[in-house]
């Protein structure tokens, strides 16, 4: 890092605002996807939009790459500076700004934790529908970037069916304010093609959000399957029959132990495997209505046991031991690949089947555990990123996962994002007339490639920032 | 030239849609091969291309600032994939929405937007317009329904965005940004869209109400309620005159019922209609809802805490012997929908004018669509203010040479 | 520094990076760096063991700038083991930075003079309480700036008679319901000498015998929390011996009741500082099993005996906090809601994020006062929108914080034990806060 463009950082900032020393920059060098490091040359931390905007306009003047960070609990290495350069982070900049009660939105800064929201506006009868698994500590401005998913998105969507509005810093510190929760964007849908553009647009600094009439009651049901096949297709059934939950999981026997062995720990028999986790909700006679005809189904497939929540102290511990899922992974082996693909909701099964096929084949740990109604799978590959044998058939494994699913009719992913992980599978899914396309924009946005460079479009010879492709990584 | 064009397909004439007023020839590709060859002979001709689909939203655009022919894409038409038990459809530009939500429908399934039954617009001019249906409040607008899209970009190149899974992040959202964009950035060759369950009861009810401001006091009352209607809406003739207040519930037989229950007192007095009887109520209440070609329409939108503010000045503005046939005002969705008499251009546009700039400070949106009298005497847009930068911007990098004739959205693009 | 004995490598292998740490950690939540996040410090941990980042004194400050409340441990799904990591580099870290001589003089003046002699403790309680009266210490905040006002802001040190130590055996009151022991402590006696005796009211109340040994004085918490693990080792020791002799004298087995959380916290672990010392590793374990809190402590025919005797006392609005070595150290949580929900004239209030870290955390308040303030604030925040007007907890340290924070923010509210809690509505109790 220039020495004057850190000074001019650090009068902006302040020195608390600033990560400049070796040991505390390594905190920053990945996200949940840790096979991939690299350290960034310094880490800011701004306060408000006006210093975000202060300090783009001096990374422009010097020319730094600049990569935007929630909480780093992605699982794509968005966060990860590959080309270097600066990483900005949204950690101090979690206000809610304004909350509409009436109007039913929210404004708040990009910093803030996603759960954070939904306790503010609780009171109010009010929610923020996508919930991630990392709600907790994950950011609304990660959620932005990624266009993030989670459980209930069966029933409200993606984080792009919830954002109003945003205020983005663009690449040359010009502070774009589309924040106005328009009914209908006026003139191009600007905020439409932010969301889910991974921080190569710009950095969201603020962001306004539709919050949702929370549900007059909520039922959770648990049905016990003997085998995953049978619980996919339970789930398929669901589906085919119109009815409409608000979340239908799947969690598999090594997930199961995991969670149970955690202190996320809710009573999930060890015995089974495969359990179904399904939320209903809505006025009562909805909530019945729908939960009798989905038992139903589930009978009908062979479920073992069939149970509901019975109080909102055990609902909230079956969710939490949902979401806690990935890390509970952690006791199998030091690392977990996540890989998220999505697949047609009638093909639930077979992919399923597959995938798991897959990485047995290849000698792999896998749990299964996702969002079943979305057709959303999680093939969680346990391994051990210090063994490059194994990580290299982990990395072949997820990219094989991905070509089955494609080639099934799916697509590269669901909530996740693309970042490092997937950049060279985008070729897969898109022919290179997709990809120039989508270069447009880029080239609008960042004409210089320094915003979160070397992510998410696949990589052209010489003219990209980053060193190496991922699948060099492990030679 | 148009022997060339007839080569390509059917060859008709657009009028009212350039600023000229000159009649355009409108080409009907028959296939998308000839529609890429098409685009690709303007390139080399240096003509500009209007593109449109049925041109029913045309009337809710400006007029466009030039153009030498227009093409749509009706004769590239059917459904490409319909996955019933994934809950998804996919189509060719030119498919009438109608044929799509009877298929839709077949097979269980709810199609948004739900266009009037009278509405000839296809998929993809649906989709480049951005357009809303009387079913926005259940299942919000157009772009929260599309999945993805194929497009021709004016360099000739037919690219994909999104796909046709009902979760999919995968790659940046162009098709976002193509919805609405009003043919100015690509032509729609392909739309997937997301389905819901159709319901299997419908209640319509009519409540009347002395006036919109005592219908919008219950409406509020509705809207405090754990309901989530399909249509809560205010229809009347004028400020001064009855109003009457529309609910539609939908769902669950045994769900309606009980929400019909669950209803503030005051709708003790409302007329109920029950499935058949409440569909034709509902086919009825959505006749005509945005047809700009049999009225001039003027809409506001705002916020729901503000709508009692917004119909107060509006019914000022409006003032005795105003053009006004007819106001439906939706206020969970703060929208306001003005339809005035399409012979007095002048007197309307004043009123857009004098409704900008009285609303103003409600942060109120106002748009209007009407006949190319009315569009040349009115811009149909407000003005898009500094981000306007950023959308010309991507307008050029889409687009260099400007081969896709633009001015018909807001900000001139 | 030496990596391999830096870091506890193989418990740092347990992190899979998923982050849902980030938000229970105080220090992260204060500065947003993640460096100084739960997550953060494993990696810079496993980095320093990798040999890829340096164990430079910037990985040193951001090791003791963490409150080591274990707060992360609650949320962590994949079951790192924190407070044992850091308590392990901790203990290295303290052999090999190099400190500016006051500091290591005062340090191990506190740490290995005063904390383990019942002497040194009583002999400096004297010295203060007179100083105190002399208004010394508001002499020297004025006079010495910044570092005196930590001087000017110390608890004031109750009056000779209340410092008096616990008798060694105080018998239940009617049908003996059990027997156990109580650990007395270092610091305890001499700032809350009122909470010991409040305890073992309470115990006796229950129908508990209760003995005292006087063999040890501190546990050694304070200084396995500071990597001081050699001292933390001996101190240990001692109070285990300690404890086998009464049990000797006594001629049973006797649970130890701890009524200070982050005491409890460490002997329910005590034998993981004995896991190279064959020998003595099982004597620990056997005695770790019988460590239990206060709260936890009263169960059963003890606790309806306990509440049988309740009756009156001062009316009281509660706010439960819940100290970090009890609910994330311990697991308990719900125990003292349960024994506070049977006292009459009380009622509990919920306190938001209140198992969150007060800033007291052992000696932390005392290093880094600025930081602990920090901390502290939206806890007083979180207290005053409860609608509560009394504050209880369960250990010393926060006691300490509570009473200063809330008094320097102008609350009146009294801060008090649990015990205390309990105490004052025993038959012919005063009012804990001597209203």
């Amino acid at each position: 890092m220039h020495h004057a463009c850190a000074a001019e950082l650090r009068a902006i900032l302040g020195a608390d605002g600033l990560v400049e020393d070796r040991s505390r920059r390594t905190a920053y060098e990945c996200d949940g996807l840790a096979f991939e490091r690299r350290l960034p040359d310094l880490v800011l931390l701004p306060r408000d939009t006006p210093e975000a905007a202060a300090c783009m306009r001096v990374l422009r003047r010097h020319g730094v790459p600049v990569v935007p960070r929630g909480a780093g609990t992605g699982l794509t290495g968005g966060a990860t500076p590959v080309a270097g350069g600066v990483v900005i982070g949204t950690a101090r900049m979690r206000r809610v700004l304004e909350l509409n009660v009436t109007d039913r939105f929210a404004r708040v800064e990009s910093g803030l934790v996603n759960a954070d929201l939904t306790r503010a506006c609780a009171p109010h009868g009010l929610f923020y529908a996508p919930d991630p698994s990392s709600q907790r500590a994950c950011t609304i401005g990660g959620n932005v970037a990624n266009n993030a998913g989670g459980p209930h998105c069966f029933r409200y969507g993606n984080t792009t069916r919830h954002v109003l509005g945003l205020v983005v810093v663009t690449h040359d510190g010009e502070v774009l304010d589309l924040s106005e929760p328009d009914l209908d964007p006026l003139g191009y849908d600007l905020v439409g093609l932010l969301v889910g553009s991974e921080g190569m647009f710009g950095l969201v600094t603020e962001v306004t959000l539709r919050l949702t009439p929370s549900p007059q009651r909520v039922e959770t049901l648990l049905a016990i399957f003997p085998s995953l096949d049978a619980a996919c297709d339970a789930v398929s059934d669901v589906i085919a029959q119109r009815l409409e939950p608000s979340a239908l999981e799947i969690l598999d026997k090594l997930t199961i132990e995991a969670v149970e062995a955690s202190v996320f720990a809710a009573g999930y028999p060890a015995s089974a495997e495969a359990v179904l986790l399904i939320e209903v909700e809505g006025s009562d006679v909805e909530v019945e209505v729908n939960a009798n005809e989905i038992e139903a189904i589930l009978a009908g497939r062979g479920a073992l046991e069939l149970r509901r929540a019975q109080t909102e102290a055990e609902r909230a511990r079956l969710w939490a031991a949902r979401k806690g899922a990935y890390g509970a992974m952690g006791r199998v082996a030091p690392d977990l690949y996540v890989t998220d693909v999505v697949v047609p909701r009638t093909k639930l099964r077979d992919l399923v089947h597959r995938t798991t096929e897959i990485c047995r084949e290849r000698g792999l740990k896998i749990a299964n555990v996702f969002h079943a109604g979305d057709g959303n799978l999680h093939p969680n590959i346990s391994y051990d990123r210090r063994d490059a044998d194994e990580l290299a058939r982990v990395l072949d494994a997820g990219t094989r996962i991905m070509e089955v699913c494609i080639a099934a009719g799916g697509t590269l992913s669901g909530e996740h994002g693309i970042g490092l992980e997937k950049q060279q599978q985008m070729r897969l899914y898109f022919s290179p007339e997709d990809l120039a396309a989508m270069e447009l924009p880029r080239h609008v946005f960042d004409p210089e490639g320094r915003m979160n460079p070397g992510k998410t479009l696949p990589i052209r010879a010489c003219m990209e920032t980053r060193t190496k492709p991922l699948d060099e990584v492990t030679r | 030239m148009t022997a060339a064009l007839e080569a390509l397909g059917e060859v008709t004439e657009l009028r009212g849609a350039v600023r000229s007023g000159a009649a355009l020839p409108l080409v009907a590709p028959r296939d998308e091969d000839a529609l890429v060859e098409l685009v690709r002979r303007a390139r080399g001709d240096g003509k500009r291309v209007l593109p449109v689909g049925n041109g029913t939203s045309l009337s809710f655009t400006n007029l466009a600032t030039d153009a030498d022919l227009a093409v749509t894409t009706r004769a590239i038409s059917g459904i490409v994939a319909h996955e019933p038990d994934d809950g998804t459809i996919t189509a060719l530009a030119g498919t009438p929405l109608r044929e799509l939500r009877a298929k839709a429908l077949a097979g269980g399934h709810h199609l948004s937007p739900e266009l009037p039954a009278s509405c000839d617009a296809t998929l993809g001019g649906a989709v480049a317009a951005g357009r809303s249906g009387v079913d926005r409040l259940r299942f919000g607008p157009m772009r929260n329904q599309l999945l993805g899209t194929r497009a021709l970009l004016a360099d000739g190149t037919i690219t994909k965005s999104g796909g046709r899974l009902v979760k999919n992040v995968t790659g940046f959202d162009l098709h976002r940004l193509y919805c609405g964009s009003h043919g100015s950035l690509c032509i729609l060759l392909e739309a997937s869209l997301r389905l819901y369950p159709a319901p299997e009861a419908v209640r319509h009810l009519v409540l009347d109400a002395r006036d919109v401001r005592e219908a919008l006091r219950l409406a509020h009352e509705v809207r405090a309620t754990q309901l989530a209607p399909w249509i809560l809406a205010i229809d009347a003739d004028g400020p001064d005159r009855p109003a009457h207040l529309h609910l539609e519930l939908a769902g669950r037989e045994a769900v309606v019922e009980h929400e019909l229950s669950t209803l503030p007192a005051a709708w003790r007095a409302a007329q109920i209609a029950r499935d058949d009887a409440a569909r034709e109520e509902h086919a009825h209440y959505a006749d005509g809802e945005g047809d700009a070609r049999r009225a001039a329409i003027v809409r506001v939108a705002s916020r729901p805490s503000r709508i009692d503010e917004v119909w107060a000045r509006c019914a000022a503005l409006l003032g005795a012997g105003s053009p006004l046939h007819f106001v439906r005002v939706q206020p969970a969705l703060a929208m306001l929908e003005l339809r005035l008499d399409p012979n007095e251009p002048q007197r309307v546009a004043d009123l857009v004018r004098d409704l900008r700039s009285g609303l103003r400070d409600l942060g109120s949106r106002v748009a209007v669509g009407g006949d190319a009298r009315l569009r040349r005497l009115t811009n149909c847009f407000d003005e898009v203010g500094p981000s306007l930068a950023w959308m010309r911007a991507l307008r050029d990098r889409f687009d260099p040479h400007g081969l896709f004739a633009s001015g018909r959205g807001a900000g001139g693009l | 520094m030496d990596a391999a004995t830096l870091v506890d490598y193989a418990k740092s292998l347990d992190c899979v990076h998923c982050g849902l740490c980030l938000q229970s950690c105080p220090t992260y939540r204060l500065t947003g760096r993640e460096s100084s996040s739960p997550r953060g410090r494993v990696h810079l941990m496993r980095s320093v063991a990798e040999g890829e980042a340096p164990a430079d004194a910037d990985f040193a400050e951001e090791m003791e700038f963490c409150l080591l409340c274990r707060g992360c441990e609650s949320v962590c799904p994949s079951g790192v083991q924190f407070g044992r990591m850091m308590e392990t580099t901790r203990g290295a870290l303290s052999e090999a930075v190099e400190r500016p001589l006051v500091e290591q003089l005062s340090r191990s003046f506190g740490f290995a003079t005063v904390l383990p002699s019942r002497a040194w403790l009583s002999f400096l309680a004297g010295l203060g309480r007179f100083a105190q009266q002399l208004g010394l210490p508001q002499l020297a905040g004025q006079l010495l700036g910044e570092r005196g006002a930590a001087l000017a802001s110390m608890p004031t040190i109750p009056p000779a008679n209340e410092r008096a130590l616990l008798p060694e055996h105080s018998p239940a009151e009617g049908p003996v319901t059990g027997e156990v022991a109580v650990l007395e402590g270092c610091v305890m006696p001499e700032l809350f000498g009122r909470v010991n005796r409040a305890t073992v009211r309470c115990l006796t109340a229950a129908g508990r015998e209760v003995h005292c040994s006087r063999g040890a004085t501190c546990c050694g918490s304070l200084h396995a929390h500071n990597g001081e693990l050699d001292l933390a080792r001996r101190l240990t020791r001692e109070t285990v011996e300690a404890h086998e002799a009464l049990e000797a004298r006594v001629g049973t087995e006797l649970p130890l009741v701890v009524n200070s959380a982050g005491c409890a916290a460490h002997l329910v672990a005590a034998d993981h500082l004995f896991e190279h010392d064959a020998d003595f590793a099982p004597r620990a374990r056997a005695f770790a099993r019988k460590v239990v809190d206060f709260s936890a402590s009263l169960d059963g025919p003890a606790l309806e005996r306990l509440a049988a005797r309740l009756s009156g006392g001062p009316a009281r609005r509660v706010a439960w906090d819940d100290p970090c070595h009890l609910c994330h150290g311990q697991g308990v949580r719900d125990e003292p809601r349960r024994l506070i929900d049977l006292l009459p004239s009380v009622e509990r209030v919920p306190l938001e994020d209140s198992e969150a870290c007060c800033g007291s955390a052992g000696i932390y308040s005392v290093l880094r006062p600025d930081t602990a303030a920090q901390v502290f604030a939206p806890k007083r925040e979180a207290f005053e929108r409860s609608g509560a007007d009394c504050l209880v907890t369960a250990n010393p340290g926060c006691q300490l914080q509570w009473d200063a924070g809330l008094r320097r923010a102008g609350v009146t509210a009294p801060v008090l034990h649990i015990a205390e809690l309990v105490a004052e509505r025993l038959p012919d109790a005063p009012r804990s806060d001597g209203a």
